[in-house]
């Protein structure tokens, strides 16, 4: 009963043209060979009355009636539109939810790589929104002096204020700085350098006096500046700082596994 | 009350409507389930199935033609259904004359003579068992192409294949059918044999 491709392909050609489904250009070439061949149109008349013994097969009519009783209903209301759309909203919000999460993880991943980490640093919520100033290179991790630190003009910034004595705000916004999880930030990622400078709008006049503070460092009275005190908090501060960048990631995964649960339950419920 | 207000009135849960179209089209979808699956236990179920989803599903009616809508649903049932059935070997030709015509009387069917009342039912019988013995996806298209009457668009929609695929199906289907009753034309009725392809 095997047929060959090319019988194949002339059966859907006969097919398509009982049903008038061919193009006119297939049309008119198929009746061109119908015409020269006789075989072919005992084939496409053999498919006639095939289609038309199935059109005249009698119906079989239902043996009883199928009307439906409250207790076979009793718990199969009809669904309203919307809910009947919920498995399908349900899908959409797994596919945004997979895709967030993808988008997530790879951000994550690509802020591990050097330069990427400065996203990862969360400012606490106390610190003043500081602007970033500039990227830091590891050279620049070492305390400026005052001979290798260019004076306000050559870069560019406006003339220092003099301000004989800090105030206790600018204290505490140098200190801020210090509390940040930037600080820690040396001591992740293989020794990934932060190269986010914060600069404490209230301190602006203690960096322009002294330099250009490119690192977590203290800016202390007197315009020396120190290196922060990193390793208090070493432990807490290393897993907060691994796996805080994580955790939307991670929350992401776990809202789009149950987004996909909630859709095969909802995909079945409307199957049944 | 017309058709569409029965069926808005069987959306706000008034079976007593969904009830009015049940009786209209009962008789239909039956005999899609009947040719498709090829037992009467089956349709039966099948049938009985594909009403109550459809109440239940009835909010999800977006209107065209309601009888296209129901016909989707029992075809895909019975599709699926068939897909289970796949482990078990499709119905050979060799079966030719087991089809459960006892279980089902409602076969034998028309007006006429007794002759002609049995080349019909031979027919009938001789054709559901070559029906039976094509692959679900060839059968659900033939049948609701050549029983039931819907073009390819809507057998496109129904079985959510794209058309070209229902016109190869369908043709692949219709060939199929066609060399097995000519393989068989002895066994037809004498009035039914195919010519041609001797």
């Amino acid at each position: 009963m095997g047929r060959t491709r090319d019988q194949a392909r002339t059966d859907e050609l006969l097919s398509a043209y009982l049903d008038g489904m061919l193009s006119p250009r297939e049309r008119e070439r198929l009746e061109a060979r119908l015409a020269v061949d006789a075989e072919l149109r005992a084939r496409l008349e053999s498919l006639r009355q095939t289609v038309a013994l199935l059109r005249a097969m009698p119906r079989v009519p239902a043996p009883r009636n199928y009307l439906l009783r409250p207790a076979m209903v009793a718990a199969a209301r009809p669904r309203s539109r919307a809910s009947s759309l919920l498995a399908p909203a349900l899908s959409f919000a797994t596919a945004v939810s997979a895709l967030l999460c993808v988008v997530v993880f790879v951000a994550n991943v690509m802020g591990g790589l050097p330069g990427g980490m400065r996203a990862a640093a969360p400012l606490p919520a106390e610190a003043p929104p500081y602007p970033v100033a500039e990227a830091a290179t590891p050279q620049q991790m070492a305390v400026p002096t005052e001979e290798e630190t260019p004076s306000p003009a050559e870069r560019g910034l406006p003339p220092a204020i003099p301000s004989p004595t800090p105030s206790v705000d600018m204290m505490m916004a140098a200190e801020a700085v210090t509390e940040t999880p930037a600080a820690e930030m040396p001591l992740l990622g293989g020794g990934v350098v932060p190269t986010a400078t914060l600069i404490a709008p209230a301190a602006l006049p203690y960096l322009t006096a002294t330099t250009t503070v490119t690192s977590p460092l203290v800016v202390a009275e007197g315009g020396e500046a120190e290196a922060p005190v990193v390793s208090e908090r070493p432990a807490r501060g290393w897993l907060c700082a691994l796996f805080l960048p994580w955790l939307p990631a991670v929350g992401l995964s776990l809202l789009t596994v149950g987004l996909a649960a909630a859709s095969f339950v909802a995909w079945r419920a409307r199957r049944r | 009350m017309d058709e569409s207000a029965l069926i808005r009135a069987a959306q706000r849960g008034n079976l007593d409507a969904f009830n009015e179209l049940v009786l209209t089209y009962q008789h239909r979808v039956y005999n899609l389930a009947y040719r498709m699956l090829g037992d009467a236990a089956a349709a039966d179920d099948a049938t009985q199935e594909t009403l109550i989803s459809a109440y239940r599903n009835l909010g999800g009616f977006r209107g065209g033609s309601f009888v296209s809508w129901l016909l989707r649903i029992v075809a895909n049932r019975c599709y699926d259904e068939l897909r289970r059935q796949k482990r078990r070997p499709a119905t050979s030709w060799d079966d030719f004359g087991e089809v459960d015509e006892e279980a089902n009387p409602a076969l034998i069917n028309g007006n006429g003579s007794p002759e002609d009342h049995l080349e019909r039912d031979e027919l009938s019988r001789l054709l559901q068992a070559a029906i039976n013995s094509l692959p679900p996806d060839q059968r659900v298209v033939v049948l609701l192409s050549d029983v039931e009457g819907m073009d390819y668009a809507e057998i496109a929609a129904a079985v959510r294949v794209p058309l070209g695929t229902v016109k190869s199906r369908l043709a692949r289907g219709r060939a199929r059918l066609r060399d097995l009753l000519q393989a068989q034309r002895e066994l037809l009725p004498r009035t039914f044999r195919l010519e041609g392809e001797d």
